[in-house]
């Protein structure tokens, strides 16, 4: 289990890799991250009373 | 070979001139300039990325959101547009306050072209959701995984945010951001999570030439409304 501070020096080393790359470059894997995420979700297919229930809890 | 050079103009402090120089190095000073944090240069940001799942998605619903009233996107998308590396289930705007007889139509062209509303009756919705500020959400029809969140603004803090938009340069299309030092300050002092925290911790290094005195001028009338 990572750490608060651990986590952190994660977001500060990705945010300096998009510091330091074309937005072509760091767009590229973030999309993949972003996309292969929703398209799970997509999957999954969940009512939106099912949302609702998670959402609430 | 062909050698093509080129003519750069330059202003500074009064004094104008130019450079010359071949294709190769202007390609090479381009690329450079890509290479910089993200810069707001007169309350403009251009961004040249790959549009993701959810981007496209802010996009669908900023098009129609935009022909019925003034909108603005706050919270984490701010910081995943930006590039944090994580994805998100809403997507969060202010509008501005909007008569019944437009959110009418807003809502007809929504569900018109496939989109759901988490209230199925445009009278309730606004009656009893936008009117008493309370959030109402949007999604793709069958996916309500992915929600556009939105809340008319009603605080200070809020309407300020709404007239003061960060513009967003992408591609051909426009978007309008609050200002990252609000939203830095919001994330920092207002919401505080971890998500929150790291959010803000990504905006401050992507972005160059921050304002700490908007920061803290956000700070500020965030504690006087929230706390």
């Amino acid at each position: 289990m990572k750490t608060d501070k651990e986590r952190m020096e994660n977001v500060e080393r990705w945010a300096n890799f998009v510091v330091n790359n074309e937005d072509k470059v760091w767009s590229e894997l973030q999309a993949e991250l972003i996309d292969s995420q929703i398209e799970n979700a997509e999957q999954i297919g969940l009512t939106k009373e099912q949302v609702k229930y998670i959402k609430e809890k | 070979m062909r050698f093509i050079r080129l003519r750069i103009n330059f202003s500074f402090i009064g004094f104008t001139g130019h450079w010359t120089c071949s294709r190769e190095a202007y390609k090479g000073l381009l690329i450079y300039s890509f290479m910089v944090k993200f810069k707001i240069v007169h309350n403009e940001v251009i961004v040249d990325k790959k549009i993701t799942k959810l981007d496209q998605f802010a996009l669908d619903v900023i098009k129609i959101i935009q022909n019925y009233t003034d909108y603005i996107i706050i919270s984490s998308y701010v910081s995943i547009f930006f590039g944090r590396s994580r994805a998100t289930e809403d997507i969060d705007m202010f509008i501005k306050e909007i008569d019944y007889k437009t959110f009418e139509k807003l809502y007809t062209e929504f569900t018109n072209i496939g989109f759901e509303f988490n209230i199925e009756n445009y009278h309730d919705i606004y009656y009893e959701s936008l009117k008493k500020g309370t959030p109402i959400n949007i999604w793709v029809k069958n996916f309500p995984l992915l929600r556009m969140e939105i809340k008319v603004a009603k605080k200070n803090s809020e309407l300020l945010q709404l007239n003061n938009p960060l513009i967003i340069i992408f591609g051909d299309k426009k978007l309008k951001f609050a200002q990252i030092e609000s939203q830095i300050a919001y994330k920092r002092y207002i919401a505080k999570s971890q998500k929150d925290l790291e959010d803000a911790r990504h905006l401050e290094i992507v972005f160059e030439g921050l304002s700490l005195e908007k920061i803290k001028y956000y700070k500020s009338l965030f504690l006087s409304e929230f706390i």
